[in-house]
């Protein structure tokens, strides 16, 4: 008999390019996510108000070396990545476990959901290795 | 603790996060073969260390949910597709961190640890500096990993964070791991290059069948060189279309009795090395020095005409892999060339000679295809090696190593393609290769 998992796969999927139907209920998804952040990918703390304000580590991607400031340009990505699509297939508690988006400058950014409950996430420039960069480059562009 | 291999975090919780992120945060420090892979240049703090400040817990995610595929799966022919890359590069750990730029290759018997530097031009805050290419055996690269997950899921129970996504996902790949059926299954899945559970039954359940007839090891062969046709329908259409096929028939019992490696003895030379050995032991029992073999002598080792071995048909032209079909309790064989080229055909016939020397009893179906198997390692080795000898390659060409003209008139002398004679250059270490080189 075939095994079958009951744990969910966790590997990072994009869901496949949105039809009309689809766009109804990504546009409805952007505006109830929102942008919570996480000091440790900023350098400079912004108007994001965490606690602390920043504490960046070298060894995680950091939003300011991509040109993220401000909790609303943060916002305004995630939104941007939701209603193009580029949400992942693993879902918590209904939010995408990922989303992804592209700036004005072309850096790609990956979101990475923080609450659950309230579907608040933090994101970061995605890094330079990652093999999931170009395919949401080439999604961004597509879409 | 396996020196060979490990991954070695020291905790140094953060603030921030989920409790599983914040918990098993700290410093990581990865080695083989006393190479560092972590070894980094930090800007900030302008200095050289051997470990990156990151969380143990997406890693080892990452690491149990491509389990399967990072033990088995063979690195493709081409260039690497996005999937494969998330299953084989440590980057497709995600969350954010800088993981090193570390790529694991299967062919069944080694793991080979890839290890990039960073680019000189990158932004990134920190840069690894660590170039090499490592090989370790599947069974140390399993103990190495195991033993890092088990020393994550350790530290969450002890700050009281059990029953997490890691748990779960482990308990299944052990209990799969010690299920025979079960892990034989996920291993076909790998091969195929599917993450578990997404290998549509169309192709895993009708390779399971073949194996029966073919062979659990001949099946995996053919399962890796599957892996190249994206879509699942046309992976078993080429097998389909093999069982088709009908061959000329030759035998595979006219090799010499000759000594070989056994693969498994620890500290066993390389696939290709064993299969270099094997090909020298044979061309000395053939009675064989600098000169090439004959077609006739080919074909009285695999019991064909000439007509047969140079202008015979080839039923599984455009098919991923040339076939030797031993005959049930017999010495005969049903030989299905691929090509149609006299260098090639040459070159698939010695293949199926070496293959059939090492291959497993249970094992009728021999396949020699492309991928990067150990066993098509070995293989096209033992061809190279035994039609056209490095020593004689070389006494031969002399000092004109790179010349194409005396590389073409080579391969005529022996009866191999061009390729073949630049290979067996480039595996020498005589001239540079032209793509990743290897067998």
């Amino acid at each position: 008999m075939k095994p079958r998992r009951t744990t969910a796969n966790p590997k990072r999927k994009i869901a496949a390019q949105p039809d009309s139907k689809a766009q109804a209920r990504l546009d409805e998804l952007a505006g109830r996510v929102g942008y919570g952040g996480n000091p440790e990918h900023k350098r400079h703390p912004g108007d994001f108000g965490l606690t602390p304000p920043s504490q960046p580590r070298p060894d995680k991607a950091l939003c300011d070396d991509a040109g993220i400031f401000t909790r609303l340009e943060a916002t305004r990505l995630l939104q941007a990545g939701v209603r193009k699509g580029l949400i992942s297939l693993q879902k918590r508690n209904g939010w995408p476990q990922n989303i992804w988006a592209v700036n004005e400058q072309g850096i790609p950014f990956e979101a990475q959901l923080e609450n659950a409950e309230q579907g608040q996430y933090h994101g970061y420039p995605m890094p330079e290795a990652d093999p999931l960069r170009h395919t949401v480059l080439e999604r961004w562009q597509s879409s | 603790m396996n020196d060979a291999f490990f991954l070695r975090p020291d905790w140094a919780p953060t603030a921030h996060g989920p409790a599983e992120i914040r918990q098993t945060s700290g410093s990581l420090h990865i080695r083989v073969h006393n190479r560092s892979l972590t070894r980094v240049q930090d800007d900030w703090a302008q200095s050289v260390r051997d470990t990156v400040q990151v969380a143990s817990y997406p890693l080892a995610v990452w690491l149990a949910a491509s389990w399967w595929r990072l033990c088995w799966e063979p690195a493709p022919e081409r260039t690497p597709q996005t999937d494969w890359c998330l299953s084989h590069d440590m980057h497709g750990a995600g969350h954010g961190f800088l993981w090193p730029p570390l790529r694991f290759e299967s062919d069944g018997e080694m793991v080979t640890l890839v290890c990039t530097p960073s680019r000189a031009d990158s932004h990134e805050p920190i840069r690894y500096l660590t170039q090499c290419r490592e090989s370790i055996p599947v069974s140390l690269f399993m103990e190495g990993v195991a033993a890092f997950i088990q020393t994550v899921l350790a530290r969450l129970d002890v700050v009281g964070v059990p029953h997490t996504a890691l748990h779960l996902l482990w308990q299944a790949v052990t209990q799969e791991q010690r299920d025979p059926r079960t892990a034989s299954y996920r291993r076909l899945e790998a091969l195929l290059g599917f993450d578990p559970d997404d290998a549509p039954d169309s192709i895993a359940e009708p390779l399971s069948q073949l194996s029966k007839k073919a062979g659990e090891a001949a099946v995996a062969e053919l399962a890796a060189a599957c892996a190249r046709r994206r879509d699942p329908a046309l992976m078993w259409a080429d097998i389909e279309q093999s069982l088709g096929c009908q061959g000329v028939w030759g035998t595979l019992a006219g090799m010499p009795a000759v000594p070989g490696v056994d693969a498994s003895a620890p500290g066993a030379p390389p696939p290709w090395e064993r299969g270099r050995a094997l090909a020298r032991a044979t061309r000395t029992a053939l009675g064989l020095g600098l000169e090439p073999v004959a077609d006739r002598l080919l074909c009285d080792l695999l019991g064909l005409t000439v007509r047969d071995l140079t202008e015979g048909d080839a039923p599984l032209q455009g098919m991923p892999w040339s076939l030797a079909i031993r005959a049930v309790g017999g010495e005969r064989a049903q030989l299905l060339f691929r090509s149609n080229h006299y260098h090639g055909r040459r070159f698939e016939g010695a293949r199926w000679l070496g293959d059939a020397w090492s291959a497993p009893v249970q094992d009728r179906w021999l396949p020699a295809t492309g991928t990067r198997m150990a066993r098509q390692k070995r293989q096209r080795a033992f061809a190279a090696e035994l039609l056209a000898p490095i020593a004689a390659v070389q006494a031969y060409l002399g000092d004109d190593l790179t010349d194409e003209d005396r590389v073409l008139e080579a391969g005529d002398h022996f009866g191999v393609s061009p390729l073949t004679i630049r290979s067996q250059l480039a595996n020498h270490g005589l001239i540079v290769p032209e793509t990743g080189g290897g067998y």
